[in-house]
């Protein structure tokens, strides 16, 4: 097997990875898996289409907007999903206002975009050579986010105050609040930086991959698997899963043909649900 | 000055009056008790005062400015601690994150916070010998200390504790009241204790309040309480 699937298995891994890195961060405060989340990818292959591949803009000035647009939308997602959660005080109140919320941006992507499917050129059109194998620039710098943002998650949660706050608030927001931790603004803040994380990811891999506009639940799915089989809440959990589905897809797909990597992928999920009702790094999830 | 004071608060509940025109006071370096049933409004007035319920009518002054519209956490900056009902520590941080997460509100005081823990530390030594333990592996016991010391790690201007005594066996219960008895003598602290062993209470508390279906039924100093038959018959016991 050429070593080209692994790198592409790769790239395509740490997008699933980084999509469930950023449930990951708005999963943590709130218990809540945001079916939404995927619609901010979509933002991002969107925007860089508009940005880069229409209007010709300069990368950091698309970037700059591109931030501010996510946090914006991050901002709205928050209401959208929080506000039905908070008022209803139904267990699965979360489940109705995430889909609705993602159901409500991709007929907005929609919309605005008939007919079209997000692509671009490479932003940095360059490839390095690897033992003949070819990675472009593009898909490293996927890889990387896919690294910093781990790393600077895990650090986060595990080192700082307003880590173990998070932490705290996951497990009882009410006992956060009497310790003067400011429970709401935080979920806001993790709506809004799980935004710009996924935003990002989608400019960077949408020249790669090209995006339809309504793809956002396909990618909210993947990054869903990919948390489930690493471990709901876990950032290890998150890079694991996503890498593993990625990787899996590349193989399965060059081997048997495109249409067995889904079949493969939720295969695995299937056998790991039963081995792992956890995944790898989860924990067990006392119902609230 | 760290009184709390808190007039004709009425909060409803899917429909029931949980408090009913409550008024109650504290006053600086006062040490009361509120007691009552179950359901009579004790643990609702606590929530109330932290913040975590939203009042229909009434007010509450803490340092004679009104904090009714507050939000939670701000409180808590302004010196008011809560050791909730059933403890809540969180039981996969260690016993030092819990302590820490208790000094959210002087996080950029890094030097006093460090004094602070090992005044706990010295406070509660067993909490020391425990510091890398996730909180869930501790006993009762322990976990109520550490609640308590959280609590204080906010350095608080009033302490409000939920039934501290709830699940401690009697001994524990007398050791954590002793320990209260001193964080308000050598302190100073101001402190208002929800408890079911009202006997206990009154030892330790200067006044009390009795409630009934979420008002003031009875009030008075814990002296004169414990001697009248009203509160002997319903809330003491005979034995006890």
């Amino acid at each position: 097997m050429s070593l080209q699937i692994w790198i592409d298995g790769l790239f395509a891994g740490s997008v699933f990875a980084i999509i469930a890195l950023s449930m990951t961060i708005v999963y943590q405060p709130t218990r809540i898996m945001n079916f939404a989340q995927g619609e901010g990818f979509i933002l991002g292959a969107a925007l860089g289409y508009q940005m880069v591949g229409v209007w010709k803009w300069p990368l950091i000035q698309s970037l700059a907007v591109l931030i501010i647009a996510a946090a914006l939308m991050g901002f709205i997602m928050e209401r959208m999903v929080m506000l039905p959660v908070q008022l209803s005080g139904s267990k699965f109140a979360w489940i109705i206002a995430t889909l609705a919320a993602a159901m409500i941006f991709q007929s907005a992507f929609n919309i605005k975009y008939v007919n079209v499917t997000f692509s671009y050129f490479d932003i940095i059109e360059k490839d390095i050579s690897i033992f003949g194998a070819k990675l472009s620039i593009q898909k490293l710098l996927v890889i990387l986010m896919m690294i910093a943002v781990f790393i600077i998650n895990d650090q986060f949660l595990k080192r700082t105050l307003w880590g173990r706050s998070i932490r705290a608030i996951a497990h009882n927001p009410d006992t956060s609040t009497i310790l003067g931790i400011p429970t709401k603004p935080v979920i806001k803040l993790a709506f809004i930086t799980g935004t710009v994380v996924i935003a990002l990811v989608g400019f960077l891999a949408t020249p790669v991959i090209i995006v339809a506009p309504a793809a956002g639940l396909f990618f909210t799915i993947q990054g869903f698997t990919a948390a489930i089989i690493g471990g709901v809440g876990s950032p290890k959990g998150a890079v694991v899963g996503g890498l593993m589905i990625g990787i899996l897809d590349s193989v399965v797909r060059s081997w048997l043909g495109g249409t067995w990597g889904l079949f493969s992928t939720f295969f695995v999920l299937a056998i790991i649900l039963i081995l792992k009702p956890n995944g790898f790094f989860g924990k067990r999830v006392e119902g609230r | 000055m760290s009184d709390l004071r808190i007039e004709g608060l009425t909060i409803t509940y899917g429909g029931a009056k949980a408090l009913d025109n409550l008024s109650i006071e504290v006053k600086t370096g006062e040490f009361v008790a509120l007691l009552g049933a179950n359901g009579a409004g004790k643990t609702t007035t606590l929530r109330a005062t932290s913040g975590l319920m939203r009042p229909a009518a009434g007010k509450i002054f803490f340092d004679g400015v009104e904090i009714t519209k507050v939000p939670g956490h701000k409180r808590t900056a302004l010196g008011s601690g809560h050791v909730p009902e059933g403890r809540q520590i969180f039981p996969d941080h260690t016993v030092e994150e819990n302590l820490q997460l208790g000094t959210f509100v002087r996080r950029k005081h890094r030097a006093e916070t460090t004094q602070s823990l090992e005044d706990m530390y010295g406070l509660f030594p067993r909490l020391k010998e425990r510091h890398k333990q996730a909180a869930g592996t501790l006993s009762g016991g322990e976990a109520q200390m550490l609640a308590v010391a959280r609590a204080l790690m906010s350095r608080p201007k009033i302490l409000m504790l939920d039934e501290p005594s709830l699940g401690l066996a009697p001994q524990l219960v007398l050791e954590m009241f002793k320990y209260l008895k001193r964080l308000h003598a050598e302190q100073g602290l101001t402190i208002l204790l929800v408890e079911q062993q009202a006997r206990l209470a009154l030892q330790l508390a200067q006044r009390a309040y009795i409630l009934e279906r979420g008002s003031v039924k009875i009030e008075g100093k814990s002296k004169d309480l414990i001697n009248d038959p009203r509160v002997a018959e319903a809330y003491l016991g005979t034995a006890s």
